[in-house]
């Protein structure tokens, strides 16, 4: 950023306050940017991002700055829509063991009553470029809960939330079982509880969707409850269901339950969550339609081990997962999970590029692939007219890890902004 | 310093046992040259011969008997050296706090395939030492990740001694407390010795009396042998010092014991990057360069980046690496982490080559490429700092070690492939 770009970004920070609206709601907004990657329409050389009440109202090279807007000069940085992180703990008090204990099956429980706006790491993650993020119940339960898709700001004490139950987690990989005890007499924790396999873990969900689907049936009668209304509309299709799975057979698994005679759970709008194996089936997974969102790298500094379970003793991740996915025709977005590195989603699509991800679809993958699968596309993820003004600066190329984030802006309010190129000591 | 330059010399014969070279020459021809010594060379030439490099500069013919690698279009530079790692042995730290008489040479894993991976991220020297977690965790040993056997891969054999001033159980004042009595017992016992073998009256206070003592001229327990070549100056202490006060007391102790000392730099010392300046020795920095510190009252997490804070306070630092697979584990990206905050390039690369190398007593062969230092070199696909580089080969004392060519276990990862 040029030094002028510094002051007067640092100028209208500092007049304005942080956290407060860079203008009124029909207030106008310019930022100038050395290189503006749109996402959805190409990329812009040294041109503007016109705000109008929060919303991007155009993008171009030479338009005319309206009398009296407030003017960003974002210098010879480059511009793009804030990064979608498409799976944080971050927000929650337990971070990936947020769960409901005592059932293995919870649909009905919103992870969107558990998330505040001032929880530790969510800042971070704001610093770090990420401006929507999607969150759900942790992965100790079979069926956990129903997750939102929000941006990490304090609005009231809450979280700005962008799409309500936007997706029904559920777990097939080995953290439900894992050191599950069968119940005898009292339940004295979370463990004493079934399953204690992995068949059981793939049994207590197929038992539930059958049941809600029975119960829905003509001899039903009784209205559903609330849990089986979420199971049912999963099982309609009109509700995203997020699947943390593992291994090459954990995904098989859900193929079965798509397409055996006995079961036919063929609605299923199923996206995988980690699958690290997922390079593996590729081409089935594109016939199917199904979304990947990968990640974490993991790579939490050593002696600080990230809290829970340690995937790489099921699968191997391989750098190369991404790449493959892409090429073979589906779609991936990046997500932090249970990572205690605040640059996790972007670390995540540098690696992908170092080996062979290409630049654009890397990009993709952080933004509007992202908001695509999650569904918030036609809000965030592209900067195009009519999107929310959700953007973040970057000192250079965001995929060079010499790159650093200057500022970031949710609905047109300036949240974060780097303290003049230097931490302060 | 004597003895480690034996040891030294005895492993440097041990590597020209193993694996023989095609010819006694070989040339990185072609290729931007970062010398780590002065300004890059385009186009260049290295002649190694006999291990050492005898030649550096512009391009011309090669000899006719050298082994060429071509470097045409790629970047070479010093091999990577880390001065404090926990990498190749099975675990980092005894479970009894106190046993200075431990070494790494005894639990270091030749096979582990944390050293196949230091040549395939382009690490060529790396000093392996107990962790943080005791209070005088036992000797460090600096070795190349290449040789089947530990004593093949041994550069500085008893290398480094480690102490932790943060205690893993009890106070800061225990642990403080427990060391000083560590030193006194081993200086009261050095007296003793020293009285016995003159067949003087032991004397109470001998100021200097470490300094010019000869360890050799007297025998000494085994159990003792480290901590004595500690006191008397001859071993060096790597000090993990995680937060800003470790820094002062080990400062202190430093002192009064006239310790040989490098302090290892947790991310809390950021607040002590005065305290580090004035004392002007090099510092080794843990993994973890970034980190937010959330105020308690506020809510507001701030990002601290310790070698931005460091460099600006003008206190020159070796970074180290993590494991994982992706991100600190590679020296490169530790370096670029530092310029995506501000540390001038050039100094971030010297942070792991020429400083580490440095630290442990080994600038005068490793760290930059220079006309009589080691050929002990990689040959990089892009820059260092593009991320996207790749390390084409490693030359370690003039052998060919790495060839991504032939790393089949790479090209698995590249292709996701299963192995063969």
């Amino acid at each position: 950023m040029s030094l002028r770009g510094i002051l007067s970004a640092a100028l209208l920070v500092s007049l304005l306050g942080e956290g407060m609206p860079a203008q009124d709601q029909g207030g106008v907004v310019a930022v100038r940017c050395g290189r503006i990657l749109t996402m959805t329409q190409g990329p812009v050389e040294n041109g503007v991002v016109l705000i109008r009440g929060g919303k991007i109202e155009a993008v171009g090279r030479d338009l005319p700055i309206p009398d009296g807007a407030a003017i960003i000069d974002a210098g010879d940085g480059f511009c793009m829509p804030g990064l979608v992180d498409a799976g944080t703990a971050r927000g929650l008090d337990r971070g990936e063991r947020e769960n409901e204990e005592g059932l293995e099956v919870t649909p009905e429980i919103r992870v969107a009553d558990a998330l505040h706006a001032r929880a530790g790491g969510l800042s971070a993650l704001v610093q770090n470029g990420v401006t929507t993020a999607f969150a759900a119940p942790g992965v100790q339960n079979v069926v956990g809960g129903l997750g939102v898709v929000f941006k990490p700001v304090d609005r009231s004490g809450s979280v700005a939330v962008l799409r309500e139950d936007a997706a029904l987690r559920v777990t097939l990989g080995p953290e439900p079982s894992r050191g599950n005890r069968p119940p005898m007499g009292e339940a004295t924790s979370l463990f004493s509880r079934r399953p204690t396999t992995r068949m059981g873990v793939i049994w207590a969900l197929r038992s539930a969707l059958h049941a809600a689907r029975e119960r829905a049936g003509p001899r039903g009668g009784a209205a559903p409850t609330e849990a089986r209304s979420v199971l049912l509309r999963a099982l309609e299709g009109d509700l995203q269901v997020r699947i943390r799975c593992y291994r090459e057979a954990e995904m098989r698994a859900i193929f079965n339950l798509m397409d055996r005679p006995e079961d036919r759970f063929e609605d299923l709008q199923v996206v995988l969550d980690r699958a690290p194996d997922a390079h593996r089936l590729a081409d089935e997974l594109a016939r199917r339609g199904i979304s990947v969102v990968l990640g974490p790298v993991a790579h939490a500094p050593e002696g600080r081990r990230s809290a829970g379970f340690d995937p790489s003793d099921v699968v191997v991740p391989t750098p190369a997962t991404a790449r493959i996915l892409v090429e073979r025709g589906v779609r991936i977005a990046f997500q932090s999970a249970g990572s205690a590195t605040p640059d996790e989603v972007l670390v995540h699509a540098r690696e992908a590029v170092r080996f062979g991800l290409s630049p654009e679809e890397a990009l993709r993958a952080l933004t509007v692939s992202a908001a695509g699968i999650l569904g918030v596309a036609d809000r965030v993820g592209s900067l195009e007219p009519g999107r929310d003004a959700d953007l973040v600066v970057f000192s250079g190329d965001p995929l060079l890890p010499t790159s650093r984030v200057r500022l970031v802006m949710i609905d047109g309010t300036v949240v974060f902004e780097e303290n003049g190129g230097r931490p302060t000591p | 310093m004597k003895p480690m330059r034996t040891l030294a010399a005895a492993a440097l014969f041990l590597l020209s046992q193993s694996p023989p070279t095609p010819s006694q020459t070989v040339a990185i021809r072609g290729g931007r040259i970062l010398t780590m010594a002065g300004p890059e060379i385009e186009d260049g030439l290295i002649l190694i011969e006999n291990g050492r490099i005898t030649e550096i500069g512009p391009a011309r013919e090669v000899p006719w008997d050298a082994t060429v690698i071509d470097a045409k279009g790629r970047v070479v530079m010093p091999a990577f050296v880390i001065a404090h790692s926990q990498g190749g042995v099975d675990t980092a730290n005894e479970s009894q706090e106190n046993v200075p008489f431990v070494s790494v040479r005894d639990s270091l894993d030749a096979s582990s395939t944390y050293f196949e991976n230091c040549l395939r991220d382009g690490i060529g020297t790396v000093m392996v030492i107990p962790g943080h977690r005791t209070l005088i965790g036992g000797t460090g040993l600096v070795v190349k990740p290449f040789g089947r056997t530990v004593a093949a891969m041994t550069v500085v054999d008893d290398a480094g001694m480690k102490i932790s001033i943060a205690a893993e159980r009890g106070s800061r004042m225990s642990q403080i407390q427990k060391l000083r009595r560590a030193f006194d017992e081993i200086l009261e016992y050095l007296r003793r010795e020293k009285a016995k073998a003159e067949s003087a009256p032991e004397k109470e206070d001998e100021p200097g009396f470490l300094s010019d003592l000869d360890l050799d001229a007297f025998e000494i327990e085994p159990r003792k042998g480290p901590m004595s070549r500690l006191l008397s100056g001859k071993l060096r202490a790597y000090i993990w010092c995680p937060d800003a006060s470790d820094v002062i007391r080990a400062n202190a102790l430093i002192e009064a014991y006239r310790l040989d000392a490098t302090l290892v730099v947790g991310h809390g010392a950021w607040k002590a990057a005065d305290a580090l300046a004035r004392a002007g020795r090099p510092v080794i920095l843990d993994q973890e360069l970034e980190a937010f510190e959330t105020d308690r009252r506020t809510g507001k997490e701030v990002l601290r980046v310790l070698p931005a804070i460091l460099h600006g306070k003008g206190v020159r630092f070796a970074l180290t690496t993590g494991s994982g697979s992706y991100g600190s584990r590679y020296p490169w990206y530790q370096a670029a982490v530092a310029v995506r905050h501000g540390v001038p390039r050039d100094v971030a690369l010297r942070a792991v080559t020429q400083v580490p190398a440095e630290i442990l007593g080994l600038g005068d062969r490793i760290g930059t490429l220079e006309k009589g230092k080691d050929g002990t070199l990689i040959v990089l696909s892009d820059d260092p700092l593009s991320g996207r580089a790749f390390v084409e080969r490693m030359v370690i004392e003039g052998v060919p070690v790495y060839d991504r060519s032939k790393d089949a276990k790479l090209r698995s990862l590249l292709t996701g492939e299963a192995l063969p």
